[in-house]
Protein backbone atom coordinates (compact mmCIF):
# COMPACT_ATOMS: atom_id res chain seq x y z
CA UNK A 1 0.00 0.00 0.00
CA UNK A 2 3.25 2.09 0.64
CA UNK A 3 3.78 2.16 -2.92
CA UNK A 4 -0.17 2.84 -4.01
CA UNK A 5 0.17 6.20 -2.08
CA UNK A 6 3.86 7.21 -3.00
CA UNK A 7 2.86 6.38 -6.90
CA UNK A 8 -0.55 8.60 -6.41
CA UNK A 9 1.00 11.40 -4.71
CA UNK A 10 4.01 11.88 -6.91
CA UNK A 11 1.47 11.75 -9.98
CA UNK A 12 -0.61 14.44 -8.16
CA UNK A 13 2.57 16.53 -7.30
CA UNK A 14 4.05 16.39 -10.57
CA UNK A 15 0.99 17.80 -11.97
CA UNK A 16 0.48 20.55 -9.42
CA UNK A 17 4.34 21.60 -10.54
CA UNK A 18 3.71 21.21 -13.88
CA UNK A 19 1.00 23.05 -13.80
CA UNK A 20 1.70 26.19 -11.37
CA UNK A 21 3.52 28.96 -13.22
CA UNK A 22 7.13 29.68 -11.70
CA UNK A 23 7.72 32.53 -9.21
CA UNK A 24 10.01 35.17 -10.55
CA UNK A 25 10.01 37.01 -7.87
CA UNK A 26 11.47 34.11 -6.05
CA UNK A 27 14.30 33.92 -8.84
CA UNK A 28 11.91 31.83 -11.10
CA UNK A 29 11.46 28.85 -8.48
CA UNK A 30 8.98 26.21 -8.82
CA UNK A 31 6.67 24.84 -5.53
CA UNK A 32 9.51 22.05 -4.86
CA UNK A 33 6.40 19.72 -4.02
CA UNK A 34 8.10 16.62 -5.64
CA UNK A 35 11.17 17.12 -3.19
CA UNK A 36 8.77 17.28 -0.40
CA UNK A 37 7.30 13.83 -1.27
CA UNK A 38 11.22 12.65 -0.83
CA UNK A 39 11.24 14.02 2.48
CA UNK A 40 8.51 12.52 3.81
CA UNK A 41 9.50 9.08 3.12
CA UNK A 42 12.78 9.72 4.35
CA UNK A 43 12.14 11.29 7.33
CA UNK A 44 8.76 8.56 7.97
CA UNK A 45 9.47 5.55 6.10
CA UNK A 46 12.29 3.41 5.79
CA UNK A 47 15.91 4.34 3.38
CA UNK A 48 14.24 1.83 0.75
CA UNK A 49 10.86 3.43 0.25
CA UNK A 50 12.72 7.23 0.72
CA UNK A 51 15.22 5.64 -2.53
CA UNK A 52 12.66 4.52 -4.19
CA UNK A 53 10.77 7.42 -4.11
CA UNK A 54 13.77 9.60 -4.92
CA UNK A 55 14.08 7.66 -7.68
CA UNK A 56 10.47 7.68 -9.21
CA UNK A 57 10.16 11.74 -8.10
CA UNK A 58 13.12 12.14 -9.94
CA UNK A 59 11.91 10.58 -12.80
CA UNK A 60 8.81 12.42 -13.36
CA UNK A 61 10.77 15.48 -12.30
CA UNK A 62 12.94 15.14 -15.41
CA UNK A 63 9.87 13.47 -17.94
CA UNK A 64 8.33 16.97 -17.62
CA UNK A 65 11.17 18.88 -17.75
CA UNK A 66 14.10 19.33 -20.19
CA UNK A 67 16.73 18.20 -17.36
CA UNK A 68 18.54 15.15 -18.21
CA UNK A 69 16.58 11.92 -17.66
CA UNK A 70 17.96 10.12 -14.44
CA UNK A 71 20.12 13.71 -13.26
CA UNK A 72 17.17 14.87 -10.70
CA UNK A 73 16.83 11.22 -9.28
CA UNK A 74 20.31 11.42 -8.50
CA UNK A 75 20.25 14.56 -6.62
CA UNK A 76 16.81 13.54 -4.49
CA UNK A 77 18.64 9.84 -3.75
CA UNK A 78 21.37 12.15 -2.53
CA UNK A 79 18.56 13.93 0.00
CA UNK A 80 17.02 10.64 0.64
CA UNK A 81 20.16 9.38 2.18
CA UNK A 82 21.10 12.44 3.88
CA UNK A 83 17.62 12.81 5.14
CA UNK A 84 17.14 9.33 6.02
CA UNK A 85 20.27 9.87 8.55
CA UNK A 86 18.42 12.71 10.36
CA UNK A 87 15.08 10.46 10.95
CA UNK A 88 15.63 10.20 14.98
CA UNK A 89 16.20 13.83 15.16
CA UNK A 90 14.06 15.34 12.85
CA UNK A 91 10.69 13.46 13.56
CA UNK A 92 8.51 13.50 10.34
CA UNK A 93 5.50 15.14 12.98
CA UNK A 94 6.98 18.06 13.62
CA UNK A 95 6.41 21.23 11.50
CA UNK A 96 8.96 23.10 12.18
CA UNK A 97 11.89 20.83 11.96
CA UNK A 98 10.27 19.49 8.62
CA UNK A 99 9.67 22.39 7.26
CA UNK A 100 13.28 23.73 7.51
CA UNK A 101 14.52 20.25 6.39
CA UNK A 102 12.43 20.91 2.94
CA UNK A 103 13.71 24.54 2.60
CA UNK A 104 16.94 23.58 3.39
CA UNK A 105 16.94 20.52 0.73
CA UNK A 106 15.13 22.55 -1.54
CA UNK A 107 18.15 25.18 -2.28
CA UNK A 108 20.59 22.50 -1.98
CA UNK A 109 18.92 20.96 -4.99
CA UNK A 110 19.11 24.18 -7.19
CA UNK A 111 22.90 24.41 -6.37
CA UNK A 112 23.06 20.75 -7.12
CA UNK A 113 21.22 20.64 -9.89
CA UNK A 114 22.49 23.62 -11.31
CA UNK A 115 25.91 22.36 -10.74
CA UNK A 116 25.28 19.40 -12.99
CA UNK A 117 23.16 21.79 -15.74
CA UNK A 118 26.62 23.58 -16.05
CA UNK A 119 28.64 20.41 -16.43
CA UNK A 120 25.97 19.24 -19.38
CA UNK A 121 26.40 23.03 -20.54
CA UNK A 122 22.48 22.94 -20.64
CA UNK A 123 21.57 26.06 -18.25
CA UNK A 124 24.21 29.30 -17.34
CA UNK A 125 22.65 31.92 -14.99
CA UNK A 126 24.34 34.61 -13.17
CA UNK A 127 25.59 33.61 -9.57
CA UNK A 128 23.21 36.38 -8.66
CA UNK A 129 20.04 34.24 -10.11
CA UNK A 130 20.99 31.35 -8.73
CA UNK A 131 21.37 32.51 -5.20
CA UNK A 132 18.06 34.34 -5.80
CA UNK A 133 16.35 30.77 -7.83
CA UNK A 134 17.76 29.14 -4.31
CA UNK A 135 16.34 31.73 -1.70
CA UNK A 136 13.19 31.65 -3.78
CA UNK A 137 13.31 27.68 -3.02
CA UNK A 138 13.94 27.87 0.17
CA UNK A 139 10.76 29.88 0.83
CA UNK A 140 8.85 27.99 -1.25
CA UNK A 141 10.26 24.68 0.59
CA UNK A 142 9.69 26.06 3.93
CA UNK A 143 5.84 26.89 2.73
CA UNK A 144 5.00 23.68 0.81
CA UNK A 145 7.18 20.67 2.95
CA UNK A 146 4.34 20.71 5.74
CA UNK A 147 1.70 20.37 3.97
CA UNK A 148 3.01 17.70 1.47
CA UNK A 149 4.02 15.95 4.70
CA UNK A 150 0.52 16.60 6.16
CA UNK A 151 -1.15 15.36 3.70
CA UNK A 152 0.78 11.95 2.39
CA UNK A 153 0.99 11.27 6.46
CA UNK A 154 -3.11 11.65 6.40
CA UNK A 155 -3.57 9.32 3.45
CA UNK A 156 -0.99 6.43 4.92
CA UNK A 157 -2.91 6.47 8.19
CA UNK A 158 -6.54 6.12 6.23
CA UNK A 159 -4.68 3.15 4.30
CA UNK A 160 -3.03 1.83 7.28
CA UNK A 161 0.83 2.43 6.01
CA UNK A 162 2.21 5.01 9.36
CA UNK A 163 0.71 2.36 11.89
CA UNK A 164 2.61 -0.66 9.85
CA UNK A 165 5.93 0.85 9.70
CA UNK A 166 6.06 2.33 12.92
CA UNK A 167 5.51 -1.06 14.96
CA UNK A 168 8.64 -2.27 11.99
CA UNK A 169 10.47 0.47 13.32
CA UNK A 170 9.96 -0.26 17.10
CA UNK A 171 10.88 -3.25 16.43
CA UNK A 172 14.09 -2.97 14.37
CA UNK A 173 14.63 -0.54 17.40
CA UNK B 1 14.56 -7.04 6.73
CA UNK B 2 17.88 -4.48 7.05
CA UNK B 3 19.51 -7.05 3.70
CA UNK B 4 15.60 -6.52 1.38
CA UNK B 5 16.14 -2.57 2.55
CA UNK B 6 19.97 -2.70 1.21
CA UNK B 7 18.99 -4.37 -1.97
CA UNK B 8 16.06 -1.92 -2.79
CA UNK B 9 19.25 0.97 -2.20
CA UNK B 10 21.50 -1.29 -5.03
CA UNK B 11 18.35 -1.65 -7.30
CA UNK B 12 17.38 2.33 -7.01
CA UNK B 13 21.07 2.67 -7.67
CA UNK B 14 21.26 0.96 -10.54
CA UNK B 15 17.77 2.78 -11.83
CA UNK B 16 19.40 6.22 -11.76
CA UNK B 17 22.52 4.57 -13.54
CA UNK B 18 20.13 2.55 -16.46
CA UNK B 19 18.32 6.42 -16.56
CA UNK B 20 21.35 8.53 -16.45
CA UNK B 21 22.07 6.65 -19.65
CA UNK B 22 19.20 6.29 -21.21
CA UNK B 23 19.53 6.76 -25.26
CA UNK B 24 18.18 10.03 -26.87
CA UNK B 25 15.45 8.11 -28.43
CA UNK B 26 14.47 6.25 -25.21
CA UNK B 27 14.43 9.21 -22.97
CA UNK B 28 12.86 11.24 -25.55
CA UNK B 29 10.24 8.07 -25.48
CA UNK B 30 9.81 9.29 -22.19
CA UNK B 31 9.29 12.02 -21.90
CA UNK B 32 6.37 11.78 -24.55
CA UNK B 33 4.53 9.22 -21.86
CA UNK B 34 5.09 11.81 -19.62
CA UNK B 35 3.43 14.06 -21.49
CA UNK B 36 0.38 11.93 -23.36
CA UNK B 37 -0.30 10.81 -19.69
CA UNK B 38 -0.14 14.39 -17.58
CA UNK B 39 -1.50 16.08 -20.70
CA UNK B 40 -5.82 15.81 -20.13
CA UNK B 41 -5.20 16.83 -16.40
CA UNK B 42 -3.40 19.60 -17.04
CA UNK B 43 -5.95 20.59 -19.64
CA UNK B 44 -7.87 19.99 -16.92
CA UNK B 45 -5.85 21.74 -13.89
CA UNK B 46 -5.00 24.71 -16.49
CA UNK B 47 -9.22 25.38 -16.64
CA UNK B 48 -9.64 25.16 -12.65
CA UNK B 49 -6.35 27.78 -12.28
CA UNK B 50 -8.32 29.93 -15.01
CA UNK B 51 -11.45 30.29 -13.11
CA UNK B 52 -9.97 30.15 -9.60
CA UNK B 53 -8.65 33.31 -10.73
CA UNK B 54 -11.84 35.01 -12.14
CA UNK B 55 -12.82 33.91 -8.84
CA UNK B 56 -10.45 35.77 -6.89
CA UNK B 57 -11.10 38.86 -8.64
CA UNK B 58 -14.77 38.56 -7.59
CA UNK B 59 -13.75 37.56 -3.65
CA UNK B 60 -11.91 40.55 -3.63
CA UNK B 61 -14.58 43.03 -4.91
CA UNK B 62 -17.06 41.21 -2.48
CA UNK B 63 -15.09 41.70 0.25
CA UNK B 64 -14.81 45.41 0.16
CA UNK B 65 -18.98 45.33 0.21
CA UNK B 66 -18.43 43.72 3.75
CA UNK B 67 -19.46 46.11 5.84
CA UNK B 68 -23.44 46.60 4.04
CA UNK B 69 -26.25 44.94 5.17
CA UNK B 70 -25.89 41.59 5.19
CA UNK B 71 -29.12 40.59 2.43
CA UNK B 72 -27.99 43.34 0.19
CA UNK B 73 -24.05 42.04 -0.03
CA UNK B 74 -25.51 38.43 -0.61
CA UNK B 75 -27.86 39.76 -3.36
CA UNK B 76 -25.05 41.96 -4.67
CA UNK B 77 -22.48 39.51 -4.63
CA UNK B 78 -24.71 36.76 -5.97
CA UNK B 79 -25.36 39.53 -9.05
CA UNK B 80 -21.62 40.46 -9.37
CA UNK B 81 -21.24 36.79 -9.47
CA UNK B 82 -23.59 36.00 -12.80
CA UNK B 83 -22.21 39.28 -14.11
CA UNK B 84 -18.76 38.73 -13.85
CA UNK B 85 -19.44 35.33 -15.37
CA UNK B 86 -20.64 36.22 -18.16
CA UNK B 87 -18.26 38.71 -18.37
CA UNK B 88 -15.80 36.40 -18.57
CA UNK B 89 -17.13 34.69 -21.18
CA UNK B 90 -18.33 37.18 -23.28
CA UNK B 91 -14.44 38.63 -22.79
CA UNK B 92 -13.38 34.70 -23.89
CA UNK B 93 -15.97 34.47 -26.67
CA UNK B 94 -14.33 37.69 -27.94
CA UNK B 95 -10.90 36.77 -27.67
CA UNK B 96 -11.77 33.70 -29.71
CA UNK B 97 -13.64 35.30 -32.46
CA UNK B 98 -10.45 37.89 -32.48
CA UNK B 99 -8.31 34.81 -32.90
CA UNK B 100 -10.89 32.87 -35.54
CA UNK B 101 -10.18 36.52 -37.65
CA UNK B 102 -6.80 36.40 -37.34
CA UNK B 103 -6.04 32.49 -38.29
CA UNK B 104 -8.40 33.32 -41.82
CA UNK B 105 -6.56 36.38 -42.56
CA UNK B 106 -2.97 34.43 -42.50
CA UNK B 107 -1.58 33.27 -45.35
CA UNK B 108 0.06 30.55 -43.12
CA UNK B 109 -1.65 27.32 -41.99
CA UNK B 110 -2.17 27.95 -38.51
CA UNK B 111 -3.24 25.65 -35.74
CA UNK B 112 -5.56 27.24 -32.23
CA UNK B 113 -3.78 26.40 -29.19
CA UNK B 114 -4.88 26.69 -25.40
CA UNK B 115 -1.38 27.21 -23.03
CA UNK B 116 -2.18 24.90 -19.96
CA UNK B 117 1.11 25.01 -18.36
CA UNK B 118 3.85 27.35 -17.63
CA UNK B 119 7.45 26.76 -17.21
CA UNK B 120 9.08 23.36 -16.97
CA UNK B 121 8.60 21.37 -13.46
CA UNK B 122 12.59 22.66 -12.67
CA UNK B 123 11.80 26.58 -13.39
CA UNK B 124 15.36 26.60 -15.00
CA UNK B 125 13.68 27.40 -18.77
CA UNK B 126 11.09 29.99 -20.03
CA UNK B 127 8.81 27.51 -21.48
CA UNK B 128 5.24 27.03 -22.07
CA UNK B 129 2.97 23.56 -22.39
CA UNK B 130 0.21 23.90 -24.88
CA UNK B 131 -2.46 21.25 -25.36
CA UNK B 132 -1.87 20.51 -29.31
CA UNK B 133 0.20 18.13 -30.31
CA UNK B 134 1.44 15.18 -33.37
CA UNK B 135 -2.36 14.93 -33.49
CA UNK B 136 -2.99 18.24 -34.87
CA UNK B 137 -0.04 18.40 -37.02
CA UNK B 138 2.30 20.02 -34.47
CA UNK B 139 6.25 18.99 -35.02
CA UNK B 140 9.11 19.85 -33.53
CA UNK B 141 10.90 23.54 -34.18
CA UNK B 142 7.49 25.07 -35.73
CA UNK B 143 7.25 28.77 -34.65
CA UNK B 144 4.16 29.45 -32.17
CA UNK B 145 2.80 32.89 -32.48
CA UNK B 146 -0.06 35.30 -31.19
CA UNK B 147 -1.91 38.28 -33.11
CA UNK B 148 0.74 40.49 -31.56
CA UNK B 149 3.62 38.44 -32.22
CA UNK B 150 6.35 35.51 -31.91
CA UNK B 151 5.90 33.67 -28.68
CA UNK B 152 8.59 30.51 -29.17
CA UNK B 153 8.73 27.42 -30.66
CA UNK B 154 7.92 24.03 -30.51
CA UNK B 155 10.50 21.59 -28.92
CA UNK B 156 11.65 18.01 -29.60
CA UNK B 157 9.69 15.76 -28.01
CA UNK B 158 5.89 16.73 -29.16
CA UNK B 159 3.28 14.21 -27.89
CA UNK B 160 0.41 13.54 -29.23
CA UNK B 161 -2.42 16.14 -27.48
CA UNK B 162 0.82 18.39 -26.27
CA UNK B 163 3.97 19.70 -26.29
CA UNK B 164 6.34 22.08 -25.01
CA UNK B 165 7.33 25.81 -26.31
CA UNK B 166 10.52 27.45 -25.90
CA UNK B 167 9.74 31.14 -25.53
CA UNK B 168 11.53 33.84 -26.80
CA UNK B 169 12.65 35.19 -23.37
CA UNK B 170 14.32 32.01 -22.75
CA UNK B 171 18.66 32.76 -23.05
CA UNK B 172 19.12 30.16 -25.42
CA UNK B 173 16.55 31.09 -27.90
CA UNK B 174 17.90 32.53 -30.90
CA UNK B 175 15.88 33.96 -34.06
CA UNK B 176 17.43 35.62 -36.91
CA UNK B 177 15.68 38.88 -37.53
CA UNK B 178 15.61 42.21 -40.16
CA UNK B 179 14.47 45.18 -39.13
CA UNK B 180 11.04 46.67 -40.79
CA UNK B 181 12.23 50.17 -41.80
CA UNK B 182 16.07 50.42 -41.84
CA UNK B 183 16.48 46.79 -43.20
CA UNK B 184 19.24 45.85 -41.26
CA UNK B 185 19.39 41.88 -40.22
CA UNK B 186 20.47 40.78 -36.51
CA UNK B 187 20.11 37.36 -34.41
CA UNK B 188 17.53 38.18 -31.18
CA UNK B 189 18.87 36.05 -27.89
CA UNK B 190 16.58 36.22 -25.28
CA UNK B 191 16.82 37.77 -21.88
CA UNK B 192 14.28 35.90 -19.34
CA UNK B 193 11.61 37.62 -17.73
CA UNK B 194 12.08 40.03 -14.18
CA UNK B 195 9.96 40.49 -11.60
CA UNK B 196 7.80 43.82 -12.01
CA UNK B 197 4.04 43.27 -9.72
CA UNK B 198 3.05 44.61 -13.65
CA UNK B 199 1.89 41.14 -14.92
CA UNK B 200 -1.13 39.09 -14.04
CA UNK B 201 -1.89 36.97 -10.60
CA UNK B 202 -0.52 33.82 -12.84
CA UNK B 203 3.25 35.15 -13.64
CA UNK B 204 3.92 38.63 -11.56
CA UNK B 205 6.30 39.49 -14.05
CA UNK B 206 7.30 40.89 -17.89
CA UNK B 207 9.95 39.70 -20.02
CA UNK B 208 12.99 41.70 -20.11
CA UNK B 209 14.20 43.11 -23.75
CA UNK B 210 15.92 40.66 -25.63
CA UNK B 211 19.10 41.23 -27.35
CA UNK B 212 19.53 41.69 -30.77
CA UNK B 213 23.29 41.88 -32.06
CA UNK B 214 25.60 41.54 -35.29
CA UNK B 215 23.47 44.61 -37.01
CA UNK B 216 24.74 46.64 -39.09
CA UNK B 217 27.24 49.43 -37.80
CA UNK B 218 26.00 51.63 -40.64
CA UNK B 219 22.48 51.72 -40.59
CA UNK B 220 20.22 53.91 -38.89
CA UNK B 221 18.14 52.24 -36.49
CA UNK B 222 15.55 53.93 -34.43
CA UNK B 223 13.98 53.78 -31.47
CA UNK B 224 10.04 51.73 -31.67
CA UNK B 225 11.47 50.26 -35.03
CA UNK B 226 9.43 46.80 -35.91
CA UNK B 227 11.38 44.27 -36.17
CA UNK B 228 10.51 41.01 -38.06
CA UNK B 229 12.01 37.35 -38.64
CA UNK B 230 14.11 37.42 -41.41
CA UNK B 231 13.24 33.86 -42.69
CA UNK B 232 17.14 32.96 -42.57
CA UNK B 233 17.00 30.57 -40.27
CA UNK B 234 15.11 27.76 -41.52
CA UNK B 235 13.00 28.05 -38.75
CA UNK B 236 10.81 30.91 -38.86
CA UNK B 237 9.06 31.90 -42.08
CA UNK B 238 9.94 35.42 -43.04
CA UNK B 239 7.78 38.25 -41.72
CA UNK B 240 6.75 36.98 -38.73
CA UNK B 241 6.56 40.59 -36.04
CA UNK B 242 8.61 39.91 -33.10
CA UNK B 243 8.94 43.24 -31.43
CA UNK B 244 10.03 46.84 -30.93
CA UNK B 245 13.60 48.41 -31.05
CA UNK B 246 13.62 50.43 -27.38
CA UNK B 247 17.50 50.79 -27.28
CA UNK B 248 20.62 50.85 -29.54
CA UNK B 249 24.33 50.78 -28.63
CA UNK B 250 27.53 50.42 -30.58
CA UNK B 251 28.81 47.10 -29.50
CA UNK B 252 32.23 47.43 -27.08
CA UNK B 253 34.00 45.98 -29.95
CA UNK B 254 32.98 48.43 -32.33
CA UNK B 255 32.27 45.86 -35.18
CA UNK B 256 28.45 45.41 -34.82
CA UNK B 257 25.41 47.72 -33.25
CA UNK B 258 23.19 45.70 -30.92
CA UNK B 259 20.07 46.59 -29.72
CA UNK B 260 17.33 46.15 -27.06
CA UNK B 261 14.13 44.53 -28.53
CA UNK B 262 10.74 44.38 -26.61
CA UNK B 263 8.66 41.61 -26.99
CA UNK B 264 5.75 42.07 -28.94
CA UNK B 265 3.46 39.13 -27.96
CA UNK B 266 2.42 40.02 -23.88
CA UNK B 267 3.80 36.71 -23.28
CA UNK B 268 2.88 37.43 -19.58
CA UNK B 269 -0.56 37.35 -20.40
CA UNK B 270 -0.80 34.22 -22.79
CA UNK B 271 -3.85 32.01 -22.77
CA UNK B 272 -4.41 31.17 -26.55
CA UNK B 273 -1.54 30.28 -29.40
CA UNK B 274 -1.21 29.31 -32.85
CA UNK B 275 1.68 26.93 -33.81
CA UNK B 276 2.72 27.68 -37.94
CA UNK B 277 2.41 24.39 -39.35
CA UNK B 278 2.85 25.31 -42.27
Amino acid sequence: MIWLVMLFVSAACVLIQAAVAPFPVLGGAKIPLLLAVVIYYSLNHDTGSAAVSALLCGFLNDSMSFIPIGQTSMVFFFVALVASRFRRVVHGDEILPTSLFGAVSAAVCVFLGYRLLLRANLVTVPALLLWHKAFGSFVLGLIATPFVCLFIKRMDSLVGNVATTEVIEDVLD
Amino acid sequence: MAGSRKKLIYIVLIGIVVLLNLPLPGSLRARVVAREGSGPFLNVMSYVTFRVQEGLGIFFEAAEAVNEKEALMTELTSLRLRVKESESFARENEELRELLGFRERQKRKLVLAEVIGRGDTSGWWQTITINRGTEDGVTANMPVITMDGLVGRTRLGVARHSCDVILITEPTFQVACRMSASGAYGVMRGAGVKATGKGDVEMLCSASPAELEYLDKTSDINTGEEVLTSGLGGVFPEGIRVGYVKKVTMDESGLFKRAQVKPAAKLEQLRYVFVVVE
